[in-house]
């Protein structure tokens, strides 16, 4: 009896006392990384599935990490040409280019693993089920921030058995935007809150007080124009829109979090943004309907695939940010003017005998854009930007000819 | 604000609970048996010896009418049909939310003879959150076969079962909110019979139980299982589980029972965790129409135990156990 007594007695004793304080590991220690694992878990509130592991850790440098991507890359295209499948269309990056989204120089698919080496810290593979983590020799070391980028990818694992990570290919970029600020904002929120489970270093604190704060701050520095972090640092607009999904996502979950903990999160996913304009707008704000465009430009027949377009595209209101800040407009009215965006359409046309590329980019705008923005677009060398009303078409083409004489808007009224 | 609770009050009713539950124990050594002692949870009970010998006439009682000693001797058998059902339910408060599961559990149980029996059982998991969300999953049905004997002070049983793999898991936006509800269906009964609440799992349990009757106001339990793990749908591969529990049964009055019982549940090679335990306390009351139970549960170690970094997760049960 005494025992029982006694033990019972214990037992209430240490739980009483029990700590969720995260202390600082190393994260190549799988103590470590168990740690973390479960503190992702309890910082979800899901429970624990005991047939779902920790996934493989391995840590690779940035010169492994280029090579492992050049070999995918090299793996996709033997594998596309061993299915008879046609090589990339050359319209599709010399569209980019002549929209000012990327650099006329190099190749896009280099300059897109030059990008990932230098920005990504680590990922997860929903294919191998396992985590690497990119070392930077040049980058921060701090064990903590370490064991903040872990806790980001065992919540992509975690999610692997929950949401599906294999975006569809057949989506407009628009939709491949919000399907990543989902799965990235997640985590990164999750992240994030784990870095704050962490306690400081004696006589340091956290320069924001909560993820939310640290959220806000990171989208404002990330789409800004001053700084050693901002926008232009992320790399051309094409490469250096996505990582937006990082603060844009992180900061929509934060907010739901603040608002109702986990079960608004949980609950959130299926009410989760469908446009990149809702995460530009906030979580809080009522979103505004979005337009339609029911027609084709006019193009020249030799620019057409049977009279069609070779392919469109909706980029959605980020990469217009994107776009506007590659054309120098200052951030606030980048940021202003892309939140204007109530649709788009971007048509690839190509010239197959002269092997030039035309593009137009038909936006609906809620209201038109300011003169003076209007003004910074217009330049000598750059893409036609024209405002009729609340339709802004954007027409750029390498073909001189073509560009003396083209008026795409002639059969396409503006709405 | 990130959750920081150092000294979490979300379970200090269960602590209480197993307190107080403990307190009586003392009365249970002088208490004098009046009713034959059942199983001590969760062993299979015998549908027919749970109503229990007829007690002795009292020297001083007066004999019946013959007429009415032949009624009370060809009074009908018991039936060899029993119901039960238990609930399990906890209630988790987070950081800006929170959430209450229950998770019910149906069976029933039917004697092929006296020493062969057939059990169904199935568990359902329910949550509402602090959205004002409701959540609701079947959980696996579990069909199995018991052989069941005893000698002297011993009985013992084991038997085979299988369940059908009904809980499911959609990769969706509603894909966590099922996995939560699933692993914390699981979680409030301390993992044991995890194959009940594992979603795309079917398993083949093989389970058992050894109950020595110290006296009549004393019984203790030693139960295990084992079961291969299969998965179904979107799992694969094939897992074990291992389950072993003591437990032990004390009168503390005129039908009532306090059962104390320690668990663990061996957890699969690809679990990070190898080994959940919990503790578990329950007062049973035992009239003639069944086996009534209120107890908690307290899972013990990581990760959803109280201790460490644990989620402090426990759980409130009642109800009737198989038998009646």
């Amino acid at each position: 009896m005494t025992r029982i007594l006694f033990v019972a007695g214990v037992l209430a004793l240490l739980a009483a006392c029990n700590d969720h304080t995260i202390k600082v590991c190393d994260i190549t220690q799988s103590d470590c990384q168990r740690d973390i694992y479960y503190a992702d878990l309890h910082l979800r509130g899901d429970g624990y599935d005991p047939f779902a592991g920790i996934p493989p850790i391995r840590t690779i440098s940035e010169d492994q990490y280029r090579q492992e991507l050049q070999a995918d890359a090299a793996k996709a295209a033997a594998e596309a040409a061993a299915q008879n499948q046609p090589p990339p269309p050359p319209w599709a990056g010399q569209a980019l280019v002549l929209l000012g989204l990327l650099p006329s120089t190099g190749d896009t698919q280099g300059e897109s693993i030059d990008n990932q080496v230098q920005n990504v810290a680590a990922y997860y593979s929903n294919e191998t089920k396992d985590v690497t983590v990119v070392a930077h020799p040049e980058l921060n070391t701090d064990p903590a921030s370490n064991m903040e980028t872990l806790a980001h990818e065992l919540v992509h694992a975690l999610q692997d058995r929950e949401i599906n990570l294999n975006i569809a290919s057949n989506q407009s970029t628009d939709e491949y935007f919000t399907s990543k600020a989902l799965i990235e904002g997640d985590a990164t929120f999750y992240g994030l809150l784990f870095r704050y489970e962490i306690p400081p270093p004696a006589g340091k604190q956290f320069i924001y007080p909560n993820p939310l704060a640290y959220l806000a701050a990171m989208r404002d520095g990330m789409m800004s124009d001053q700084g050693s972090d901002d926008f232009a640092s992320l790399g051309p607009p094409y490469f250096a829109v996505p990582w937006l999904v990082y603060p844009l996502g992180g900061f929509w979950y934060a907010t739901r979090w603040t608002e109702g903990g986990n079960s608004a999160v949980r609950h959130s996913y299926a009410s989760a943004p469908k446009r990149s304009l809702d995460y530009l707008l906030g979580p809080d704000v009522t979103a505004p309907a979005s337009a339609s465009i029911s027609c084709y430009p006019a193009v020249p027949i030799a620019f057409t695939s049977s009279g069609n377009a070779y392919a469109v595209d909706s980029l959605g209101a980020a990469f217009f940010f994107g776009y506007l800040m590659g054309w120098k407009v200052p951030a606030a009215d980048s940021l202003s003017s892309a939140k204007l965006w109530r649709y788009d359409l971007l048509f690839y046309y190509y010239n197959q005998s002269t092997q030039k590329t035309a593009v137009v980019w038909r936006i609906e705008l809620g209201s038109p854009l300011a003169d003076s923005v209007l003004a910074t677009l217009n330049t000598p060398t750059g893409p036609r930007v024209v405002q009729t009303g609340t339709t802004l078409m954007i027409t750029a083409s390498d073909d001189p000819t073509l560009l003396t004489t083209w008026n795409p808007g002639i059969t396409c009224p503006a709405q | 604000m990130p959750n920081r609770r150092a000294c979490p009050k979300s379970y200090r009713p269960a602590i209480a609970l197993l307190l107080a539950s403990a307190a009586w124990i003392p009365s249970a050594a002088e208490a004098q048996a009046d009713f034959p002692p059942a199983s001590p949870y969760p062993v299979l009970d015998d549908p027919q010896a749970q109503q229990g010998p007829a007690p002795a006439p009292a020297p001083e009682a007066v004999p019946l009418p013959a007429p009415m000693a032949e009624v009370v001797a060809t009074a009908p058998q018991p039936s060899r049909f029993s119901l039960g059902a238990a609930l399990a339910f906890t209630y988790r408060s987070e950081t800006n939310s929170s959430m209450t599961i229950a998770t019910p559990v149906l069976g029933g149980l039917v004697a092929i003879t006296s020493n062969f029996l057939a059990e169904v059982v199935w568990g359902f998991a329910l949550m509402l959150d602090s959205e004002t969300s409701f959540t609701g999953r079947v959980g696996n049905p579990w069909i199995k076969g018991w052989y069941r004997n005893e000698r002297g002070p011993l009985r013992w049983y084991f038997g085979l079962g299988i369940t059908a793999p009904l809980a499911s898991v959609d990769i969706s936006p509603d894909g966590r909110t099922q996995r939560a509800l699933y692993n914390q269906s699981a979680a409030v009964w301390g993992l044991w019979d995890d194959w009940r609440f594992r979603p795309d799992r079917m398993a083949v349990p093989i389970p058992a139980g050894l109950t020595y009757t110290v006296s009549s106001a004393m019984d203790a339990t030693f139960e295990a299982a084992l079961a291969p793990v299969i998965g179904v749908r979107q799992e694969s591969g094939t897992d074990l589980l291992a389950q072993f529990a003591l437990g032990a049964r004390f009168l503390i009055a005129n039908n009532f029972w306090i059962c104390p019982r320690l668990q663990a549940v061996v957890l699969p090679s690809a679990s990070v965790d190898r080994l959940q335990t919990a503790a578990g306390l329950r007062v049973e009351w035992t009239p003639r129409l069944g086996r009534f139970f209120l107890g908690a549960l307290v899972n013990l170690d990581e990760p959803l135990g109280v201790f460490g970094r644990g989620d402090g997760i426990w759980s409130i049960h009642l109800g009737k156990e198989l038998g009646l």
